[in-house]
Formats: structure tokens, C-alpha cells, sequence
């Protein structure tokens, strides 16, 4: 493979030829009055791992909620290859059974265990009303997703009484359990000492590397970003204003998708 | 320049006269209240002085007449101590079964709107109807006995206990919820996996404070003629036996403390985990 176009024209040398995961057109998200999301138009590329970055308040997580289904979009759409379009209810459904995300407050139960935490993760593949433990294969389906992340000797200590790391630790094991295509990660290093995100890291890139996992992970360490992307997304104010190659994405970009806004009434300039 | 910090100095006396109605006002809710507060006791005679020139010498007199107390009949009340813990549990278990899918309804988040504004209803009358009043219903539909303050109290601490799930329930950490929403979990299954087992202390909490309030509520129903130490205190009571009346008070305090103490302890290690 020499080279490959991505539908933002960006040559990316040493790829096989990325075929689009999820492929959002004109996507728009208001919070009350306010617009979150703008228009948003981009592809995530399968089996890549495409970082989104950009300043706080850009509308990064809510692009993740977007992904995920969480949050709907106004207008527009969001086409799941090989699935068909997010809004018809059983795509929406196949959809999140392929999906884990990686929050960034953890948004585990701490009075439970790091291994419940984790089984939560299967919580799709059970009946709501079973009155059973849970079953044996899903245990060790959980117990093998800690010892990934290294907290396998913490199984049965409560998430309540884990460090920050540890906690993000435990919210990784509960997405890597479900074995996802589509892995969404949203700041899962904020917590995280440096030795740990290289750990954590490998785990990412194995996941995709060695399963074909497609991994969308919001940044806000952009050399992080640039040293594991295959792809970049900027974000500011709710706009894409950068679609590209981590090589593409130089100081002059960053500073640019980074710049603080101190007109919010100026016109809108074009993207990068 | 000049303009900004005079735009400035504008914005802040616009919030500090903010602060200040919002004082003015608080100020007024705070005198309303003491008034509302004040006419309770003055429409209940409270401030009606003669009414207690005789009131200390009648209590002194009747705490001599319960002194001391009388223990000489002790083995007639392990029967009805036993009925009145029992009506307690039994009636506190029978009310948190039936609590437990009205309050999940009456929490809006897992039912039709309108299904879910008929069980509040529904607790909202329950809980209205004092457990006195259900007792004596009771009575007259099943007979003397436990059995009806049983039905009694779970008829009432379904509406409280309804109102307090309900309300827990409401409360609950959302992410957890969202987290096994977006990987495709049903409404159910959010109750089940990620709301319940973070509310679950908080609803034994409330659940066995009912409890304790259920055990001196069950004394009470003794006196409709729902057994148990309750009917033995107001018997003690009619007969002027005040030194038997202030023994069963004390094995009521007893009974009371010994279960108190118990549910704090379930309490706080439901709370504490462990």
C-alpha cells in the first residue's frame, strides 16, 4: 500500500486504505439554547484510532454522545457502515452492542466491586429480571479484562475505595469486556500517571492493532494525540475545524484550533 | 478603556443591588414563617396562661402515683412484646414489597406519564390516612388481633415508604445509567444494573427507620385493639394501675432502644459497605 485518500483529501502514507466505521453529515447538537455541535461533517475511519482535540467547552464529549447514540443529533445523520443510519431504532440497537465507551468521570458504582463494574459491561447480554449470579464465562470474560489493564489483584475491592487512576483502570476493563468494534474513549488518561498512560496506551493500540477495534479517543495531551493518531480532529466551539494526519497538524494548527476567543460576535473564519 | 471599566462598574452595582432585594427577600420569607409559626401556638392556646397553673401539679402527682414501678406481672408480657415487635416487622416487610414497584413507577423515569401520576396517587392516600384510622378499618375487615395492625401499617408506610424509593430513586448517579445506555442496556436493565445497586443502602436506611417507627406505631394500634404492649399499656392505664403503666413503658423504651440500636447498626453497615 503506497498511500491512501480519506475523504478529507489527506494522504497518509503506510495505511491500508482506511474505510470509513462512521460516517457523520451535518450533525448538530443545542443544549437549551445554546449550540454544542455545529454542523459536524467527517468520517472515522475502521480499525484506526482517530483523536479529537480540541479547547474545553469545544463540544468533544458531546461528539463522543453523538458516536454512541447518547445524545441525538438535530438533522443530519450518522451512518454506521455496513448497519445504516443511527436513527432507525434497530441500527441504534446493533449499534451500542458493538460499542464501549470509556468515560471520563468513570461513571462506576462505587459500591461495588471493580470486577461488578467491570460484568456491568455485559449488563446487555443478560435479562434484566434474572435473579442469577452472573454467569461464569462472563466472570472470567471480566476477570480477564482487569488483568489487561493490571488490576486483576484488585477484583473484589470496591471502585469507591480505588485511586483516580485505578478507577479509569476499572472504566477501560468495562469497555475492553465487550469486546467492541467501536471503542470511544473520552479523556481516559486525565487520571493517569505517565508509566500508566504508556500501559494503557499499548492497551489501545493492541485493541486496535491486533482485534481491528476502530478507537475514537478525545485528547487533551496533543503530543499524546500526534505520538498515537492515525487521524486528527479539531474541534473549537463546536465547529470541525480540523480534519487531517497527525503529521498535518503542526504548531501553527494548534495554535489556531487553541486560540481563546475573544469576540464571540466576530465572523466565522474558514477551517484549517 | 474607559468605557470597559464604566460598563464594568455598571455590572457590578447591578449585582450588588441584586444581592440586596435578594435579602430583602429572604428576610420577608424568614418573617413570614416565624409568623405562621406564631399563630400555630396562639390558635392552639399555647399562649393562653391559665390553662397551666394546675399542669405541673397533676404531672408531679401522677409520676408519684407511677413510682416505682411494678414488674410483678412480667410474665404475662412476653406475649404481646412479641405481637407488637412481629405487627413491626411484619407490617414494615409487607409495605417496602409493595413500595418497591409503586415507588419505581412513581419515579416517572420507567413508566407512562399517566401511570406514573396514578401511583402517586395512589401513595399520596395511602399516606394520608393516618395508620389509626387504617387500624380501625382493619379491625372491622379482619378482626382483633395483630393481623390488623399488620395491614395497618403497611397500608401507611407504603405511601411513606412509596414516596421515599420514589424520591432515591430520582437521585441516583445518572452516568452509570448513561454508561450502560449507550452500550445498548434496556430502561429495565438500567434500574436493575446501574440504579438499584447504587440506591440499595439508602433504601434499606429508609426502610428499616420505618421500621423502628412501625415498632412505636404497633404500641399505639394496641389501643384500637390491634394486641400487643399497646393494648396492655392502656388497660394498665383504665385500671389506674399507673406503677403497672410506667413498668410497660419502660419495656416499651426498652424494646425500642434494643431495636434502634439494632437497625443503626444494619444501618451503618449498609452505608459504610462492609
Amino acid at each position: 500500500m503506497i498511500a491512501a485518500r480519506s475523504s478529507a483529501d489527506n494522504v497518509v502514507p503506510f495505511q491500508p486504505l482506511w474505510r470509513p466505521a462512521v460516517t457523520l453529515d451535518g450533525c448538530s447538537v443545542r443544549r437549551g439554547s445554546r449550540v454544542v455541535l455545529r454542523e459536524i461533517a467527517c468520517t472515522i475511519p475502521a480499525r484506526a484510532i482517530t483523536a479529537v482535540v480540541g479547547p474545553s467547552g469545544a463540544g468533544k464529549s458531546t461528539f463522543l454522545g453523538v458516536l454512541n447514540g447518547l445524545i441525538p443529533s438535530l438533522g443530519g445523520a450518522v451512518e454506521v457502515t455496513g448497519l445504516g443510519r443511527l436513527d432507525q431504532p434497530a441500527v441504534l440497537r446493533e449499534h451500542r452492542r458493538r460499542t464501549a465507551t470509556i468515560f471520563q468521570e468513570h461513571a462506576l458504582i462505587d459500591r461495588l466491586t471493580a470486577m461488578e463494574n467491570v460484568l456491568l459491561g455485559l449488563a446487555d447480554r443478560r435479562h434484566p429480571l434474572s435473579l442469577m449470579p452472573w454467569p461464569v464465562e462472563h466472570r472470567r470474560h471480566a476477570a480477564e479484562a482487569l488483568a489487561r489493564v493490571g488490576l486483576l489483584s484488585r477484583a473484589h475491592d470496591r471502585a469507591g475505595r480505588l485511586s483516580g487512576g485505578e478507577r479509569q483502570r476499572v472504566g477501560f476493563a468495562r469497555a475492553l469486556v465487550r469486546r467492541p468494534r467501536l471503542l470511544l474513549a473520552d479523556e481516559p488518561f486525565s487520571a493517569v500517571d505517565p508509566a500508566l498512560v504508556r500501559h494503557l496506551g499499548d492497551v489501545l493500540r493492541r485493541a486496535v492493532a491486533a482485534d481491528g477495534v476502530t478507537l475514537v479517543i478525545v485528547l487533551h495531551q496533543i503530543e499524546l494525540a500526534r505520538a498515537v493518531a492515525d487521524r486528527i480532529l479539531g474541534l473549537a466551539e463546536g465547529r470541525m475545524r480540523f480534519i487531517g494526519a497527525p503529521d498535518e497538524f503542526g504548531a501553527a494548527e494548534q495554535a489556531r484550533l487553541f486560540r481563546p476567543n475573544r469576540r464571540p460576535k466576530e465572523k466565522e473564519e474558514c477551517h484549517a | 478603556m474607559s468605557t470597559a471599566s464604566f460598563s464594568q462598574d455598571n455590572d457590578v452595582a447591578a449585582v450588588l443591588a441584586d444581592g440586596r432585594s435578594r435579602l430583602l427577600r429572604r428576610n420577608l420569607q424568614t418573617a413570614a414563617l416565624l409568623a405562621i409559626v406564631a399563630a400555630s401556638f396562639a390558635y392552639t392556646g399555647a399562649f393562653d396562661a391559665p390553662r397551666y397553673e394546675d399542669a405541673l401539679q397533676t404531672l408531679i402527682t401522677l409520676a408519684g402515683d407511677a413510682m416505682p414501678p411494678d414488674f410483678s406481672r412480667w410474665q404475662g408480657w412476653g406475649r404481646p412484646l412479641i405481637e407488637t415487635a412481629a405487627t413491626a416487622v411484619a407490617g414494615t416487610a409487607l409495605a417496602a414489597t409493595l413500595a418497591l414497584p409503586l415507588g419505581i413507577v412513581a419515579a416517572g423515569k420507567w413508566a407512562p406519564r399517566p401511570v406514573c401520576l396514578a401511583a402517586r396517587l395512589a401513595l399520596n392516600t395511602a399516606r394520608s390516612i393516618p395508620d389509626l384510622i387504617w387500624g380501625v378499618i382493619f379491625v372491622a375487615a379482619v378482626g382483633f388481633g395483630p393481623l390488623p395492625g399488620v395491614l395497618a401499617l403497611a397500608a401507611h408506610s407504603t405511601g411513606m415508604l412509596g414516596k421515599f424509593y420514589a424520591e432515591i430513586l430520582e437521585h441516583a448517579d445518572p452516568a452509570p445509567g448513561d454508561a450502560l445506555r449507550s452500550q445498548g442496556v434496556s430502561r429495565l436493565g438500567v434500574l436493575r444494573f446501574a440504579v438499584l445497586p447504587q440506591v440499595l443502602p439508602r433504601l434499606a436506611d429508609v426502610t428499616l427507620y420505618r421500621c423502628e417507627h412501625n415498632l412505636r406505631a404497633a404500641t399505639v394500634l394496641g389501643v384500637i385493639g390491634a394486641g400487643g404492649l399497646g393494648q396492655e399499656i392502656v388497660t394498665a392505664f383504665h385500671l389506674f394501675e399507673y406503677r403497672e403503666a410506667s413498668a410497660l413503658l419502660l419495656v416499651m423504651l426498652a424494646l425500642v432502644t434494643a431495636i434502634g440500636g439494632l437497625s443503626d447498626h444494619l444501618r451503618n453497615r449498609f452505608l459504610r459497605g462492609d
